[in-house]
């Protein structure tokens, strides 16, 4: 073959190779781009309805138009600074623009994707002027209020945390209680196929519907994974608070309970405004 | 079909479907399979066939790649430098299944979900690798377009059959449609829960691989 044309050629090739490869890829992932957002953008707002009780079925029927106007009509997104007092997402959205986003580009952005792209960018902010973080993060949180036809059924909370290989992120819906669990989702993760990953399976989900997030004394407990079953490992005064396990998925479960756990506890504050 | 045979058989080298193109598009669908006979892809052939609409994109995906290296080495055959030929072969087969990977998440998002790292894995399928190293180096594009269409199908047909029967028998569909009727289950019929496990797929793969090397007479020495 090409073994005579040296060491120099061998290199060119090769510089060139990867030059076409790259440029080809970003071409593609330019184009596809919107498209893809668009779809992840879809995902979950199909996540939040399923976290509110929808099945996969009655999701799947609804055509994406509707799905995303249901969304508009039956979901009020809220978002609270650390105060749990209602933040302004205008000044966010001025924030950003200054900051090289173009009005189209946020145009589909709800308040609650407005706020995690703030708080994104707040952290490089952060990260460029050398500061401490907790001197730049406003502590901002989204919180989804589920009132179809104008009486709230359920609120919605964002969850996200460490998984085994990344980061899982998901909804649990609350009753007006504030304390049963009305439903819970995931949308976002790379746990390993038939392993973690069965987090998405309908019967995981279902397990933690109808439990209950509060203690006897009001305190928060959260809900956790057992391993195995529940009825085998976890005495009959505490199934209230546990859930049936994956086997072999011990480490992504591992991680859910500490991300629930905490994710719950920075509403809690709020939440128990809203219980009196 | 003898028309076109006969008709083709004079012309030399140009022919686009003659009897031996024809013979490298069937060679790999049954008597020289991919899976069962040289027993490559494995890995994504037990992880996918859970249900056939999944292993129907999983097969269209490895089509595209498969085909698509085949020609792009074929094209630089001449060109690519024997030390580095393996690294370029592996760069011209992740491109383009990075490129697969963002086309279903553009285009079919939940399918992409499901299939979730497989795709990406079609970069460590044996086969694709396989054929570039063994054919595409060697041919010209359109014998190795042929052959790089006709191993993805017989890597096709083999997952459809897994996927069919584990489909059938795990959860009593096909493409998502139920056809074991309710009044089985009534009677007391249960889904074959093995099926749904990936020794389902071993045990179904292991009855093709019989079926197939009883009829094609092929035996390991």
């Amino acid at each position: 073959m090409s073994a005579k044309k040296g060491a120099g050629y061998t290199y060119a090739f090769a510089m060139g190779l990867c030059l076409v490869c790259s440029i080809g890829l970003s071409l593609a992932y330019t184009v596809l781009k919107p498209m893809q957002a668009d779809n992840v953008r879809l995902d979950i707002v199909q996540n939040l309805f399923s976290a509110v009780g929808y099945t996969p079925d009655q999701i799947a029927e609804l055509k994406p138009a509707e799905v995303l106007s249901k969304f508009e009509s039956d979901f009020e997104v809220k978002v609270l600074d650390k105060d749990n007092n209602e933040a302004d997402t205008a000044f966010m959205k001025k924030e950003l623009l200054g900051l090289g986003y173009t009005e189209e580009a946020l145009a589909k952005e709800n308040a609650a994707s407005m706020m995690n792209l703030f708080n994104r960018k707040v952290k490089l902010l952060a990260r460029k002027a050398d500061k401490k973080l907790e001197e730049y993060d406003p502590g901002y949180k989204a919180l989804y209020v589920y009132q179809p036809g104008g009486t709230i059924e359920a609120y919605v909370v964002p969850i996200q945390g460490n998984g085994l290989w990344d980061i899982i992120k998901g909804y649990i819906a609350l009753e007006l209680d504030l304390n049963t669990v009305k439903g819970i989702s995931f949308y976002e993760h790379a746990e390993t196929p038939g392993l973690g990953a069965r987090i998405t399976e309908d019967w995981f989900k279902q397990n933690y519907v109808g439990k209950h997030i509060l203690g006897n004394a009001g305190e928060l407990v959260s809900i956790t994974i057992a391993k195995g079953k529940v009825a085998d490992s976890v005495p009959e005064s505490k199934h209230d608070h546990w859930v049936d396990g994956i086997s072999g998925a011990t480490l992504t479960t591992k991680g859910i309970n500490q991300f629930l756990y905490a994710d719950l506890q920075k509403y809690e504050p709020y939440f128990k405004t809203l219980r009196n | 079909m003898s028309v076109a045979e006969a008709t083709a058989a004079p012309v030399k080298k140009t022919e686009l479907f003659g009897k031996k193109e024809r013979q490298i598009v069937k060679d790999p669908l049954w008597d020289n399979n991919p899976i069962t006979l040289q027993v490559l892809g494995i890995c994504s052939a037990l992880a996918v066939t859970t249900s056939l609409q999944p292993t129907a994109v999983m097969c269209v995906a490895l089509t595209a790649v498969l085909t698509g290296s085949n020609v792009i080495i074929s094209l630089m055959r001449n060109f690519i430098p024997g030390k580095i030929r393996i690294i370029v072969m592996l760069s011209v087969i992740s491109s383009l299944v990075i490129l697969v990977d963002q086309t279903l998440k553009a285009f079919a998002y939940g399918m992409s979900k499901e299939l979730s790292v497989f795709v990406s894995l079609i970069i460590t399928n044996c086969i694709v690798m396989g054929r570039a190293e063994a054919f595409a180096m060697a041919n010209k594009p359109w014998p190795s377009f042929l052959d790089g269409l006709g191993n993805s199908l017989g890597y096709s047909v083999i997952l459809l059959m897994v996927g069919f029967g584990r489909e059938l028998l795990g959860s009593g569909k096909v493409f998502g449609i139920q056809v074991v009727p309710q009044a089985l289950y009534e009677m007391g019929y249960v889904d074959m829960g093995l099926m749904i496990t990936p020794p389902g797929a071993f045990i179904l793969l292991g009855f093709i691989i019989w079926i197939q090397r009883e009829t094609s007479k092929h035996y390991e020495d």
